[in-house]
């Protein structure tokens, strides 16, 4: 319980955010009550916690089903390394020797890691206005795909003039499909 | 989209097919055989169902099944479908809706510049590489957790055969 007498500010913060035990949240808020200066501090911090909460921005909806990336790592996964008990197709080398660091297992873990931290960046990102970026018509295609069923994200080869507007362009070649994902654009 | 701008959406297009040729500036060209073609669908994706008044034509199952393995939408209809020559010298414009409106100009055999409109005003400009067996989705999500697609690809003979 803190000393009442010397009441901190990280003290009145819990208080304000209701994190304390009923004996002390009452001590305090008996403080508050007598102290003017602490009932400043209290609405101050009051004030700008609702300030935090009020302007914190939307989750942004994800148009493609989470399920179809992890499918697409999952199958990175099984191609890279398969496992012979699900797998009929699996074909050990007879002199393969175990080795923990060998390339593959790295990949098997780097591509998914990879992947969930595209995701991470892309985010957040979607909520702030894309940045104008003319002149800048590559192909998606004309990035490397190591497989039948890369998934490409790509950014800034398309022109978008309105500079509120996000997007998000992959390629998924399981699907032979280009995506241009627009957001905030009412077309129908 | 609200139900009811979506059912004015869709009694438009009646007028805007009785313009289509005039609208498709290359339709002069849609004889040639030696042309590219491509074709554009315009789509709504929702996981309701189209409202029963104007019984809308659900897409290819085909078609459908790989939108469904990307997005989140389980049922698609399409509004509608256009089949268009293509020239590198002008570009088609394709009015798919009264607000939608595509042009698509050939930059190389296998690349095209493509240009969507949306109420007048260009909403996105790219320029793609498109193999016969491949598709080119442009998409955005649309009021009640429903959306919008605009699927360009190579026409296939059928689809000529149904444009003429």
């Amino acid at each position: 319980m803190p000393n009442m007498t010397n009441l901190s500010p990280s003290d009145l913060q819990a208080w304000v955010d209701g994190q304390l035990d009923p004996v002390t949240s009452q001590a305090v808020a008996d403080l508050v009550q007598r102290d003017p200066q602490a009932q400043a501090l209290a609405e101050d911090l009051r004030l700008l916690s609702h300030l935090v909460r009020d302007h914190e921005p939307a989750p942004a909806p994800l148009p493609v089903k989470p399920d179809y990336f992890w499918a697409r790592i999952q199958e990175g996964i099984q191609r890279l390394d398969p496992d012979p008990d699900t797998d009929p197709t699996f074909d050990p080398p007879p002199s393969r020797a175990p080795t923990p660091a060998s390339p593959s297992r790295w990949l098997a873990w780097l591509l998914p890691a990879c992947a969930a931290i595209a995701l991470l960046v892309w985010l957040p990102s979607r909520q702030e206005p894309a940045a104008p970026n003319p002149g800048s018509l590559a192909d998606a295609r004309s990035l490397p795909t190591q497989d039948s069923t890369t998934v490409t994200m790509v950014g800034h080869e398309i022109e978008t003039p309105d500079t509120g507007m996000a997007s998000l362009t992959f390629y998924s070649a399981q699907n032979a499909m280009t995506v241009v994902w627009l957001d905030r654009v009412d077309l129908l | 989209m609200n139900t009811r701008t979506f059912l004015c959406t869709l009694g438009n297009l009646g007028a805007v097919s009785a313009l289509g040729p005039l609208s498709t500036s290359a339709s002069a060209a849609a004889a040639d055989p030696s042309l590219p073609h491509l074709t554009a669908e315009l789509i709504w994706g929702t996981n309701g169902t189209p409202p029963p008044e104007k019984p809308l034509r659900p897409i290819s199952p085909e078609l459908a099944t790989r939108l469904r393995r990307i997005f989140k939408w389980r049922n698609y209809f399409e509004i509608e479908r256009k089949s268009f020559p293509v020239t590198a010298s002008s570009p088609a414009k394709v009015e798919m809706s009264r607000e939608c409106r595509l042009e698509v100009r050939q930059i190389s055999p296998q690349e095209f510049e493509v240009q969507l409109f949306g109420k007048g005003v260009l909403v996105v400009k790219k320029r793609q590489r498109l193999e016969t067996a491949e598709s080119m989705v442009l998409g955005g999500d649309d009021k009640n957790d429903d959306a919008w697609f605009v699927i360009l690809r190579h026409s296939r003979p059928e689809d000529l055969k149904s444009a003429k």
